[in-house]
């Protein structure tokens, strides 16, 4: 069979469609389960019209049931099935915590590699959209701190596309957060290209200077922010993680070596977040080759408000980046 | 039957000893193996003790109320099998709760002990990770660089253009030592060995009025002039070492010398500040006899109590002729020192490469005087008295020499 | 003796069954005592150990209607299930004595204890945590219409939880193949029912979801057996339903401990509810065994539950090297141990 190349223009919110149709028709244990992912097609539109594609056995509507909505995808991922949960906003991620982290994320440890539980939440966080304090959060650190469970935050519509179809053959649980500021985010995909491994980190910019590490959206105020260091002569490596965990250090560990200058940019609050622990990282294994101290730019240690000038204010913005690396060649 | 001798059992990791509730079974009765026979109190919690094999209590030894340590005798048992009750281990979590250090790579198993190595310089210095890295491979003291970057950081550019100067320090050199007030050349015994056998030239001069130098002293100016006269015949450039007088009159002869001086190391240097202990000074000069001398050099080192009889009596004798009296005068008075060592460093210390090693538990002279030497002057606290060169004499060669010495 | 459910599965009511059933009960009654003396032994890996004594005809009597394709999962107080389900009681015991040979390689125990071969999808130290997958179980066994059906064990305790009516709600909503099985021992840890529970009829909360919902008494196995038989063959015609099972836990929440909070008289009432005494009064009443025949059953489970000790303290402690074993799949790289981080960063080289 001859596979052709073609790249094909779309958004962020097609592409994830595009992956779960391709999935299910390759695979037919993959099922959908949410709530309004069906009649409705998602709250953000991404499973617009899966139902009438693949039936509702497969695409099934639930009731607001969180935590009986995670927990059936864990019974029946060790039946067999390919479980599909879409959680509306992260934000509710509380409310299925024990079903992810005491039992999805150990069942394979605790019965001694008897079975696995593939299944993917995917959900969507982040500011951008008014939406207040309990539906703009980034709680992936709530995922990174449960061993066990797998987290991958695609910034690109390629890694949208690609990432999900990943994720859906992974064979330990996923969580798959995807960023509401990105839906309308246009680009390309290569739907036939061998896709970067599952867990690799992707260099999106090289620079001698200084290296930023992020994911998710902040992947693009990173290279907005870039641009304009280049203008002053400034130089940055820009690395999308991609995946939280597994988090590719090896990618990342020559540009920190080289240019002796880290920052970590996330959304997710300062403290106990997943700046914390990359800058940790870092000094740990890139100590001897550090001119300045890594920072974090992270989101503040508050609650994100309705307000847009001050839901703007409590994330980091692509000025913020910018100022941050000037000032660390000051 | 065979006899048995049922002891209180561990009922879980924390438990120590347990509180006797009740037995189920009387003495003469028997019972079988998973009957209940006894109920324990611990932990807060009641909890039945079911019987491990077939069997007759013969004798109660423990009481509902006791309270019995865990491996106590509680009763006397007739078994069918003493095998059944063997429990499988004296503490029963001891196997899961594990002292076996957990190791998962095979690598660290034999775990070598790591030579433990404590930089005593450094550590208030700011400086990037990058920079002290490059210090440390160069063998530069971060002490001698002058920071560039932030709030006078040091950085990497800052260190490589030290290199020049601090790698003279690194091959054979030649070293000038100068004792302190009343000692001789033979308290540099340790060090001059230890610099000779890394090839260095060493040399180690009695100062005036003392040791094996007779010349008759009453003022400190003659110990500079006398040490200037023997500096002469040394090969330029050169090191000196000073200890506490002597450390002053080192300042002073580097400061004549000028460029002929490669580096300057002070050791409890002398006239810093105002107290000193006239206790020693005014009892070492005044000591008559080897009783005299032993707490006073007990006050400069506790290695002084290794010192031999011979060697004891021919210090006492030396000293007993009073010839520092006068000398002594000139260096401390009732309200403290008279010598001043800062304001000749001051002149020099942006020429010369200057260091201080003070021993953090110094009797003689308080180590807290070293935060008044001038700024450019590194200053190393180590874990002594007033005699460093004898208390760690390794860490002493190697902030002067700038290498790592055996013992 | 290689007694499993699958051999009480013989026609409803039949003499055989009737000893059956015994054998099942006599069994788990046994292994559990067995438990309480492996501790008593110091060699139960930890203090977390449940029993369900006075409760065997739950587990006896629900698990006659099971088949062998089923699914199920369990509370923490599920030894007697699993065992009924054809368990091997020695791997059993392993597992409780945290050795490499048990069910979960030493690392579950008897609270996380699971046999994908036997459906066990899992025990759960988290109260009501292992109900809502019998909703996915039952999704599954649907969607490859392969004729089985789900079950979820728990315990009294767990209808407090919230959890337990979002599954409920599911499995009735999309009329799944399932079977919510609640043993009501009287106790949630230390707290009787009726001081948890304003209308402790459990099953009436069932049925306002619409599942098909009965309370029965446990003291006879066969009137279980016989419920339960209607609720599986319901759930596998696509009505799923609700069960409860009266019982009173002999016991203490754990091990053996006795239970203050319990009134001694309540506790010697409770005791005389022995559904294994009444099989095997049963037993002798119709004539199918004598005392003497029954005595030497009873030796003969005895002795099969004593070599479970002996076989597990014969046993390998795990390895080491598994701690880092089965966090994720077999394909995928262990994580890296903390010392061996250390070790790596701060080697001079």
């Amino acid at each position: 069979m001859i596979e052709e190349n073609i790249m094909i223009e779309m958004t962020y919110r097609d592409a994830l469609r595009q992956a779960l149709v391709d999935q299910m028709s390759q695979d037919s244990n993959v099922i959908i389960l949410g709530e309004e992912v069906g009649r409705y097609g998602g709250a953000y539109g991404v499973t617009k019209n899966l139902i009438k594609e693949f039936g509702e056995e497969r695409v099934i509507d639930t009731p607001i049931s969180e935590a009986g909505i995670v927990g059936a995808a864990v019974g029946a991922a060790m039946s067999g099935l390919r479980p599909v949960v879409e959680l509306m906003y992260v934000d509710f991620i509380g409310m299925t915590m024990d079903q992810l982290a005491n039992q999805a994320a150990k069942i394979r440890y605790m019965f001694g590699g008897q079975i696995g539980v593939p299944m993917v939440v995917r959900t969507q966080g982040g500011t951008g959209r008014s939406a207040g304090a309990q539906h703009s959060q980034s709680l992936e650190a709530f995922i990174m701190h449960t061993p066990g469970l797998r987290l991958a935050m695609p910034a690109t519509v390629n890694d949208a596309y690609h990432l999900l179809r990943q994720a859906m053959a992974q064979p330990d649980p996923v969580i798959f957060i995807e960023h509401k500021g990105l839906y309308t985010l246009k680009g390309e995909v290569d739907l036939n290209a061998t896709p970067l491994p599952w867990g690799k980190a992707a260099v999106l910019r090289q620079g001698d200077d200084l290296v930023i590490v992020t994911y998710s959206r902040q992947v693009h105020y990173a290279l907005e922010a870039a641009k304009k260091l280049a203008e002053n002569g400034i130089e940055a490596t820009i690395i999308d993680l991609r995946t939280l965990n597994p988090i590719d250090f090896e990618t990342i560990r020559p540009h920190v070596e080289r240019s002796g200058r880290a920052m970590v940019v996330t959304e997710s609050v300062l403290t106990c977040g997943v700046a914390a622990e990359l800058a940790a990282r870092i000094s740990e294994e890139c100590f001897d080759f550090l001119h300045e101290p890594i920072v974090r730019v992270a989101g503040e240690d508050i609650p994100i408000s309705v307000s847009p000038i001050l839901e703007k204010g409590s994330v980091p913005n692509p000025q913020m980046i910018e100022e941050t690396a000037l000032k660390m060649f000051s | 039957m065979k006899q048995l001798i049922l002891k209180m059992p561990r009922l879980g990791e924390t438990m120590e000893q347990g509180t006797m509730v009740d037995w189920l079974v009387d003495t003469g009765e028997s019972f079988k193996r998973g009957d209940p026979i006894l109920e324990l109190e611990t932990d807060k919690t009641i909890v039945e003790f079911s019987a491990l094999g077939n069997g007759i209590i013969s004798e109660i030894l423990a009481q509902p109320g006791d309270i019995v340590d865990v491996g106590d005798p509680i009763a006397q048992l007739d078994v069918e099998n003493t095998g059944d009750w063997d429990v499988g281990g004296e503490n029963p979590q001891d196997n899961s709760e594990s002292d076996v250090p957990i190791v998962p790579d095979a690598q660290s198993e034999t775990v070598k002990k790591p030579d433990i190595i404590k930089p005593t310089e450094g550590a208030q210095i700011r400086a990037t990770p990058a920079a002290r890295r490059l210090a440390r491979q160069m063998g530069v003291a971060l002490k001698t660089l002058t920071g560039s970057g932030r709030n006078g950081r040091i950085e990497i550019e800052d260190v490589t253009a030290q290199k020049p100067q601090q790698e003279s320090l690194n091959g054979p050199a030649t070293y000038l030592l100068i004792h302190g007030f009343a000692g001789d050349s033979s308290t540099w015994a340790q060090l001059e060995a230890t610099l000779k056998r890394a090839g260095h030239s060493v040399y180690t001069p009695d100062l005036a009025g003392h040791g094996a130098n007779r010349t008759q002293v009453n003022d400190p100016e003659e110990l500079v002039d006398g040490m200037l006269e023997f500096a002469k015949n040394i090969p330029r450039p050169f090191h000196i070492v000073g200890h506490s007088l002597g450390a002053w009159v080192a300042t002073r002869v580097a400061a004549a010398l000028g460029d002929d001086v490669a580096s300057l190391r002070l050791i409890a240097p002398i006239g810093a500040g105002d107290e000193i202990s006239t206790d020693f000074i005014n009892g070492i000069v005044r000591v008559t006899n080897t009783a005299d001398l032993i707490p006073l050099l007990g006050m400069l080192s506790p290695k002084a109590d290794t010192l031999s009889k011979e060697l004891l009596s021919e210090m006492a004798k030396e000293l007993s002729n009073g010839r520092l009296i006068e000398l002594a005068g000139k260096l401390a008075h009732s309200n403290g020192q008279r010598i001043d060592i800062l304001q000749p460093l001051a002149k020099i210390s942006k020429d010369i490469l200057i260091s201080a090693i003070v021993g953090k538990d110094d009797l003689i002279i308080p180590p807290t005087h070293a935060f008044n030497l001038p700024p450019r002057v590194g200053v190393h606290f180590v874990a002594a008295g007033h005699m460093p060169h004898w208390d760690t004499p390794n860490d002493v060669a190697r902030l002067i020499a700038g290498k790592a010495y055996e013992a | 003796m290689n007694s499993t459910a699958f051999d009480a599965s013989i026609s409803s009511g039949s003499n055989s069954r009737h000893v059956e059933l015994y054998k099942i009960m006599r069994r788990i009654r046994t292994f559990e005592e067995r438990v309480g003396e492996l501790f008593a032994r110091a060699q139960s890996a930890g203090s977390m150990l449940h029993l369900s004594i006075g409760e065997e005809s739950a587990a006896a009597g629900f698990c006659a209607a099971m088949e062998p394709m089923d699914k199920f999962t369990t509370h923490h107080r599920g030894h007697g299930i699993f065992l009924a389900r054809g368990a091997d009681p020695k791997k059993m015991m392993a597992e409780i004595g945290g050795k490499e040979a048990g069910y979960c390689r030493g690392k579950g125990g008897s609270m996380h204890i699971a046999d994908m071969g036997l459906g066990h999808l899992g025990a759960n130290a988290i109260v009501g945590g292992g109900i809502p997958a019998i909703v996915g179980a039952g999704l599954a066994a649907r969607h490859k219409q392969d004729g089985s059906i789900a079950v979820a064990f728990f315990g009294d305790g767990a209808t407090g939880q919230g959890v337990l009516y979002e599954a409920m709600n599911m499995a009735a909503l999309w009329k799944l193949p399932v079977v919510f099985c609640c043993i009501n021992n009287q106790y949630g840890m230390g707290t009787r029912i009726d001081q948890a529970t304003a209308n402790p009829a459990l099953h009436e909360r069932a049925a306002a979801f619409g599942l098909k919902a009965e309370t029965v008494d446990g003291l006879d196995v066969e009137v279980v057996a016989q419920a339960a038989q209607e609720f599986c063959d319901a759930a596998r015609a696509g009505n799923p339903g609700f069960l409860a099972i009266d019982c009173y836990r002999f016991y203490g929440h754990a091990r053996k401990d006795k239970s203050p909070y319990r009134d001694p008289v309540e506790e010697a009432e409770g005791r005389k509810k022995d559904p294994v005494l009444f099989s095997r009064n049963q037993i002798i009443k119709l004539g199918l065994f004598d005392e003497t025949e029954l005595d030497a059953l009873d030796d003969e489970i005895a002795e099969e539950m004593d070599a479970t000790i002996d076989f597990t303290i014969a046993q390998a402690e795990p390895p080491l090297m598994s701690l880092f074993r089965d966090v994720y799949a077999p394909s995928e790289p262990e994580p890296e141990a903390v010392r061996t981080r250390i070790n790596r960063i701060l080697a001079n080289d």
